[in-house]
């Protein structure tokens, strides 16, 4: 999507501009720094419903923080300080958020900068102190197969009275590997930004290069099926991690069950176990055939029904229950305060889908209900992703259903100036951003759900017992190595 | 009742997968047997320069990660998809070229290594970076499906308790220090395996300021397997090679 003409401020007022938009009901959904001369560019981009925004000023040096007036800006500004060597004056937390690296010079400004030394810069203490309190630091490898990450809980006795993420330690420095010529095939690269969610990367990677053509028909349908099958083998993955971390193995094991099978279906169907491939600019790779289209409904339907199976174990059995039910609350006004996206907003009462408000590919002639609870614990999540996976479901045979014959890749045009493209993940909505100047990608921003889902977890883990953490780690479902890049 | 009796249609109670099976399937590699005239297409449509067209055509299977961009490109239509191998021993036996041919893997790890760690293998899985498919994968080789505990792997929740280090990932400068201090944990004798192409050479990531390139440079590693990411049943079957079972 182009972003047209941007509402220019003067840096000293950016907050109080992004600060009188959120208090309209707009929501910060990116904030990125584009290098200019003498200065940068700071772009925060805002969406309401299905109107974008992006209020843009000149900064050079340093300007005063967003945070101070929108909370949810302030891990953008992290990142914009230690990435681009833009300075937030009057930030409340200012530590590095995802590159952790002394030297000088910074890594998204086109002079060259230095990394000194092998070392990260050492993590900070909790900022709590006192007799009987004690900080447990966990990771960056952790006792189960998941990715890496450093979390501090202050405890005191059993419960949770502070808990800081700190993490960085996937950061590849891909936004860097995405500048070049915008001829280059960029889909490789943004599907292995997060693996588990490559068809939504690319798909936000496409959109940018396409420009606003259209692809065809057909392309946009099998789209949706990728988008939806990536989706239910997400939150599949997420509803049998939930009954592993409380030992109920037996569903733990349908569960994985459930998944496998659809996974086998798509490298059958689509010739890559995560779907890897399918998406390119312009359209997708991979034509469907009749066999094709019977196979895939058949493995969907087998995972949509194998979903509310297990949610039915989960259900019926007192002692997951328990375990799952007022466990890692997220409150309404935290969501909103944190600009929290995708299941998570969704669980604690905040309606947010990119699907329904700015629908792209077909999904603006399909029928779905987008599904909302408002308790905002483990268990709301579950059932969210459960009831989702249904939805899912239904839109992939809407599609089916629906399918003619034609072709599925077209020629596009990348258009220069200031594109995005947002397209709701298994985790939520999805950001990438990328500044074209002379058939240059100038800057690229990518911004995974994750990113800003992480500070959520933070205020949702309070009160809660450590042992209960992994059960809120799990529920949330973020990528490590998507808001690290 | 009915609606029990349809569910269980849907998930037959199978046990799972025998070696034959899980061995049926095949991971396909683009492969130049002869006819080429070394044009170079295929090498710059490779988004992890994989292939070499200098000498010979040739293919570093610890860099490609099989997305066959290479085959559409050729104009005389001369890369074929071929099996690729399960595993390597060595970094350099990963290169294939017409005097090279890919071929069923071979070889096992050395003796006495062998012979103190016997048929159980303790794994630790360690993420250096990896864009978490190899993740999604090697949490399935525990499914039903896989099920590699019957086999004797399982993975441990300390390095202090693991035989194996599984490293995903390229190494990227910020996990170097926590690789390498898992390393020292682990106790000796030890197996370091490379897992995907992002273990054994940086794969797509590789050429970046801090997204390193590969496990190699920072740990010695025993054994290569290559995919983007690799099937669970190829991770399953390369470990159970490598230690001479089956």
């Amino acid at each position: 999507m182009r972003l047209g003409d941007p509402i220019a401020c003067d840096p000293a007022l950016l907050a109080q501009y992004v600060k009188a938009y959120c208090d309209e009901g707009w929501r910060v959904v990116s904030m990125f720094a584009s290098e200019s001369s003498p200065g940068s560019t700071v772009n925060v981009l805002l969406r309401r419903g299905g109107e974008v925004a992006r209020v843009a000023s000149e900064t050079v040096g340093s300007y005063p923080a967003v945070s101070a007036l929108v909370p949810a800006a302030s891990v953008f500004e992290r990142a914009m300080w230690e990435m681009s060597g833009v300075v937030p004056e009057g930030h409340g937390y200012l530590v590095p958020a995802i590159y952790w690296r002394k030297g000088d010079g910074h890594p998204l400004q086109k002079a060259p900068y230095s990394i000194d030394g092998e070392e990260r810069v050492p993590l900070p203490n909790n900022p709590i102190r006192g007799a009987g309190l004690f900080e447990i630091p966990v990771g960056p490898v952790h006792a189960g197969v998941i990715e890496p990450g450093h979390f501090r809980f202050s405890v005191a006795g059993e419960p949770i009275l502070e808990m800081r993420v700190h993490l960085g330690y996937a950061h590849k420095g891909i936004e860097k590997m995405m500048e070049g010529p915008v001829s280059r095939n960029r889909a490789h690269l943004a599907e292995r930004i997060s693996g588990d969610n490559a068809v939504a990367h690319s798909l936000a990677c496409a959109h940018i290069v396409e420009g606003d053509a259209p692809v065809p028909r057909r392309a946009r349908q099998i789209r949706v099926i990728l988008s939806e099958i990536e989706r239910i083998h997400n939150h599949l993955d997420v509803l049998a991690g939930l009954c592993t971390d409380c030992a109920f193995s037996v569903a733990a094991a349908y569960g994985s069950e459930v998944r496998e099978r659809l996974l086998r279906a798509n490298r059958e169907i689509f010739g890559n176990r995560l779907l890897m491939g399918n998406v390119v600019p312009g359209g997708v790779r991979n034509d469907l055939s009749r066999e094709d289209v019977s196979k895939l409904e058949a493995a969907v339907m087998h995972a949509g029904f194998g979903a509310k199976k297990l949610e039915g174990y989960i259900r019926r059995t007192p002692s997951v229950v328990d375990r799952l039910e007022t466990t890692g609350v997220l409150r309404t006004e935290d969501a909103l305060r944190y600009g929290t996206v995708g299941v998570v907003a969704r669980a604690s009462g905040v309606a947010s889908d990119v699907r329904a408000e700015l629908p792209y590919e077909e999904y603006g002639a399909l029928s779905f209900n987008p599904v909302s609870l408002k308790k905002g614990d483990v268990m709301s999540r579950a059932a969210v992703r459960a009831d989702e996976i249904v939805e899912s479901v239904s839109l992939i045979l809407q599609c089916t259903s629906e399918m003619e014959e034609g072709e599925i890749r077209r020629g596009y045009e990348t258009p220069d100036g200031l594109s995005c493209g947002i397209v709701e993940s298994p985790r939520g909505e999805l950001v990438h951003c990328a500044d074209v100047r002379d058939g240059e990608v100038w800057r690229y921003s990518i911004r995974d759900p994750s990113f800003v889902n992480w500070p959520a977890m933070e205020v949702a883990v309070l009160d809660n017992i450590v042992p209960d953490f992994p059960l809120i780690n799990k529920s949330f479902g973020l990528s490590y190595s998507g808001n690290d890049v | 009742m009915i609606r029990r009796s349809i569910l269980n249609l849907l998930s037959p109670k199978k046990p799972a997968e025998s070696i034959e099976e899980m061995g049926s399937r095949q991971l396909l590699m683009p492969f130049v047997r002869g006819g080429c005239d070394g044009c170079g297409k295929c090498a710059s449509a490779c988004p992890s320069g994989a292939i070499d067209v200098g000498k010979e055509w040739t293919i570093d299977l610890g860099k490609c990660i099989f997305c066959m961009d290479c085959v559409g490109e050729c104009p005389l239509s001369a890369i074929e998809r071929v099996p690729s191998p399960l595993y390597a021993l060595k970094r350099e036996d990963l290169v294939f070229g017409a005097s090279r041919p890919p071929g069923p893997a071979g070889g096992a790890l050395d003796e006495p290594t062998v012979a103190a760690l016997g048929e159980s293998v303790s794994i630790r899985e360690l993420d250096t970076g990896s864009c978490n498919g190899c993740e999604v994968e090697v949490n399935c080789m525990s499914n039903p499906y896989y099920d590699m505990g019957r086999f004797g792997l399982k993975i441990v929740a300390s390095p202090r308790h693991a035989d194996m280090l599984l490293v995903t990932g390229p190494m990227t400068n910020n996990m170097r220090k926590a690789a390498l201090d898992t390393f020292e944990a682990t106790p000796s004798p030890k197996v370091v395996v490379a897992m995907g192409t992002c273990a054994i050479s940086g794969g797509i990531f590789a050429g970046g300021d801090v997204s390193g390139e590969g496990v190699g440079d920072t740990l010695g590693v025993d054994l290569f397997i290559p995919g983007c990411p690799p099937p669970p049943e190829r991770a399953v079957l390369a470990i159970l090679r490598a230690f001479g079972r089956q």
